[in-house]
């Protein structure tokens, strides 16, 4: 155990069927009676603001809604918010519709002025509104991190991280098969790095669960989900599931990704998505975390204190304790290769397993050397 | 992995957890705008010179207005009320709470009465009664048990009509827990045994019972792997730095799992006992862990099987029959309570009937048990447990872990 661990998440998650019918309740708990709805236009095609709507009838609470391209700039947002006294937010949908909630609530409590200059961990002070994250796809980690990007500017602070998460099959969007891996892999890399390495016990334990949860869903989910989805549809029966199960674990991987900051796979995924050649559509940035991840583990196990364990997670108690201990290392990484083959074949195009076949060179790779080995602190 | 339909998981605490960690609290005080604290603690903490090294640890940016160390063993209303007046009085701006359960539930309720401005705790008793932030908490448990740091729960006793007082709400998460192995340093060895395995019963029942969801067990099953491996070395070695950190933080892993999965039976009837006849909490959770695992065995046995290799490990696991490891994880715990007794010279009760006040008398005696049995019906943790339980259940249950005998199977209903 290291000399200090700090474990902050600021967010309770709602799970299931019922998370959108406890709402009312958990806003009540937080003294929110007018709840500013900010959404997007997939989400509203959907009807998905029905569903919210649905729940909150015959409550106190009266609900306003906003779908992103009808409402213009922040600016519109803030001022709608400010002269309908409006309470609270919740962000239905994800990526855009929650980083402007999260600016507009800096905007709200803060004043306008404060997104004019980025602000670092410790600069916003005092609490924010009410936030309650409501997401349509699964995503990246990046809607439940305590961290917004406004015009160029990056503003950190923990009380940016939602309130509330409610996560639900009822809400859930088509997903591109493409998104689903994206989401499913990020989430992976971010967890399996916290587990293989990271001595903060409380990081772990989130990471754990995550990393069950993606792998009781992502093969299956991706094999299910059409390449060309129409997000702007309320995903099939059978995957709707699936794919709360994915964005739950996104979210939580978003609570890591708060107190790490400093993830080597984050770090080499923005790292090579920035300098390969092929559009990001092609390599999105949970594939290169999941292929910077099979380097980092394979570069590390000598060093690496618990990457025998991240079988566990990764398969079970019976396959782990079966494994000898000196040969769980290899398993765990095997078990990680073996998924990202299973993967490229629900592909039709398939997908790169290893950085060289991803196009980066050997000098790129050995350049990026620090961000794909560990060394013990 | 099963996942429940619906499930909440929360724990808004920062946590700090390492050596030094207490010397961070004044920079997350001045963080909070909270440089005026009130230090609630009680006379055996600040007897142990805890309160001393708090002290140390907070340097001069940060102004103690005053030291408060009147908290009784059962955290009671007029005691809120008092310490309440006394932070008005001192103009203080924040809670430090130094001390175990009965302190961190008594700052809770201080902490409701001043950042409400009222003078009726009742008022907010119950679920969710509080819609707002209440003032700056910070944590620092002098046990490695009750998992209170973290936990969003109050219970707070009114004597005047012998009832205790519920108090539920996410806004009774402290701001922070402050886990620091010099707290827990001079822990004498079974006060040590019986916090932790009052920990290690929050892990195992957030394990079985029926609010387990994913998050919650990742939690629980850290939890029960720290306390496994590192209480009875910490026994042995009770200044044992790296290891008092590992129980500290497996009390609070195991406080995250519980507070929000919910406990059972072994919580049911140790809650009983403590009311009925005072017997120390963690006493009684040690003694009774294993019946309850082996009450609920026909309905929880993959998920107690599951508790074996946090438990022994993942070689004693491999080597277990699968069939045989759910009763493997029952023997685990029973023979920890074994080794801890021998550990402690006998301190360490096996049976109900060993639990021991100060004084050496036997706490429960055999003619209050129908008297324990009748008050677990009334306590809320009963719906949460995987089998049911009548009054009949109860009372054989309570028979057995008073002499320390085995449950009959035979006996336990299987619905």
């Amino acid at each position: 155990m290291i000399a200090l661990n700090h474990f902050l998440c600021r967010t309770k998650t709602a799970f299931g069927t019922q998370a959108l019918t406890h709402l009312p309740f958990d806003l009540s708990g937080m003294n929110a009676r007018k709840p500013f709805v900010i959404t997007d236009q997939a989400a509203r095609d959907a009807g998905v603001h029905l569903a919210l709507a649905r729940a909150c009838r015959d409550t106190h609470l009266a609900l306003g809604v906003v779908t992103l391209t009808e409402a213009g700039d922040l600016e519109t947002l803030y001022h709608l918010f400010v002269d309908k006294g409006y309470d609270s937010i919740i962000a239905l949908g994800t990526g855009q519709v929650v980083q402007t909630a999260k600016a507009l609530n800096l905007a709200v409590c803060h004043g306008p002025e404060r997104l004019r200059s980025p602000a670092g961990p410790g600069q916003i002070k005092g609490p924010l509104l009410p936030l309650v994250y409501i997401p349509t796809h699964p995503e990246t980690g990046q809607d439940t991190a305590g961290e917004t990007f406004f015009s160029g500017h990056c503003f950190v602070s923990a009380n940016l991280m939602p309130d509330i998460a409610v996560i639900t099959a009822d809400t859930m969007l088509g997903t591109p098969r493409t998104a689903v891996l994206d989401s499913g892999l990020s989430s992976l890399a971010t967890c399996c790095e916290t587990f293989a390495f990271s001595g903060n016990l409380f990081a772990r334990s989130y990471a754990h669960a995550v990393i069950c949860l993606v792998m009781d869903t992502l093969l299956p989910l991706a094999q299910q989900s059409d390449h060309g989805e129409l997000l702007c549809q309320k995903a099939g029966k059978l995957q709707q599931l699936p794919l709360a199960k994915l964005a739950h674990a996104a979210a939580v991987s978003g609570y890591i990704q708060s107190n790490l900051p400093d993830l080597k796979t984050r770090q080499a995924g923005a790292h090579i998505t920035a300098i390969h050649p092929a559009p990001s559509a092609a390599l999105s940035s949970g594939l290169c975390m999941a292929l910077a991840l099979v380097h980092l583990l394979e570069n590390s196990k000598d060093t690496c204190p618990w990457l025998g364990k991240l079988l566990l997670p990764l398969t079970d108690a019976a396959h782990y304790a079966g494994v000898t201990g000196p040969e769980q290392p290899d398993a765990s990484v095997r078990v990680i290769r073996e998924l990202l083959h299973a993967l490229s074949e629900t592909l039709p195009q398939g997908m790169p397993k290893t950085l060289d076949a991803a196009g980066l060179t050997s000098r790129q790779i050995s350049e990026m050397s620090d961000l794909l080995t560990y060394v013990q602190p | 992995m099963v996942i429940p339909d619906y499930y909440e998981f929360s724990s808004r605490a920062l946590i700090m957890a390492g050596h030094d960690a207490l010397e961070q609290i004044p920079g997350l005080l001045l963080s909070m705008d909270a440089q005026k604290p009130m230090v609630i603690t009680d006379q055996g903490v600040r007897r142990a010179g805890l309160v001393d090294i708090l002290l140390q640890a907070l340097d001069s940016r940060i102004t103690v207005k005053t030291i408060q160390d009147d908290v009784p063993a059962d955290s009671d209303l007029k005691t809120v009320h008092t310490l309440a007046g006394e932070y008005k009085k001192y103009g203080c701006n924040a809670i430090i709470a130094l001390g175990g359960g009965s302190v961190m539930d008594t700052a809770k309720g201080v902490n409701i009465l001043v950042s409400a401005s009222s003078d009726n705790l009742l008022a907010f008793s119950g679920a969710n009664a509080l819609t707002h932030t209440l003032n700056p908490l910070v944590a620092v448990p002098t046990t490695a048990g009750t998992g209170s740091e973290v936990t969003r729960v109050a219970v707070i006793s009114d004597t005047d009509n012998l009832r205790k007082l519920l108090f539920t709400s996410d806004f009774l998460i402290p701001d922070a827990a402050i886990l620091d192995p010099r707290m827990t340093l001079t822990l004498p060895a079974p006060v040590t045994a019986a916090t932790a395995m009052d920990a290690l019963s929050h892990a195992v029942e957030a394990c079985l019972c029926l609010g387990r969801n994913p998050l919650s067990t990742a939690h629980a099953h850290e939890a029960i792997a720290l306390i496994s491996h590192n209480l009875l070395p910490v026994i042995r070695q009770p200044d044992h730095k790296p290891g008092r950190l590992a129980l500290a933080t497996g009390a609070a892993l195991a406080g995250m799992a519980f507070s929000n999965s919910m406990v059972g039976m072994v919580h049911t009837l140790g809650h009983a006992a403590g009311s009925v006849c005072h017997a120390a909490h963690g006493a009684c959770m040690a003694v009774l862990l294993p019946y309850g695992m082996v009450y609920n065995l026909h309905k929880t046995q993959p998920l107690l099987a599951d508790l074996l290799l946090p438990m022994a490990g993942a070689d004693v696991y491999a080597r277990t029959q699968p069939a045989d490891r759910a009763q493997k994880a029952i023997d685990w715990v029973d023979r920890m309570n074994q080794r801890l007794h021998q550990a402690t010279a006998g301190a360490h009760a096996v049976c109900l009937r060993e639990i021991k006040s100060q004084d050496g008398k036997s706490r429960v005696t055999g003619h209050l048990l129908p008297k324990i049995a009748h008050t677990a019906l009334g306590d809320g943790s009963i719906f949460y447990n995987p089998e049911d339980l009548d009054y009949d259940d109860c009372l054989m249950v309570l028979e057995a872990a008073f002499d320390g005998a085995p449950l009959d199977p035979s006996r336990v209903k299987k619905g």
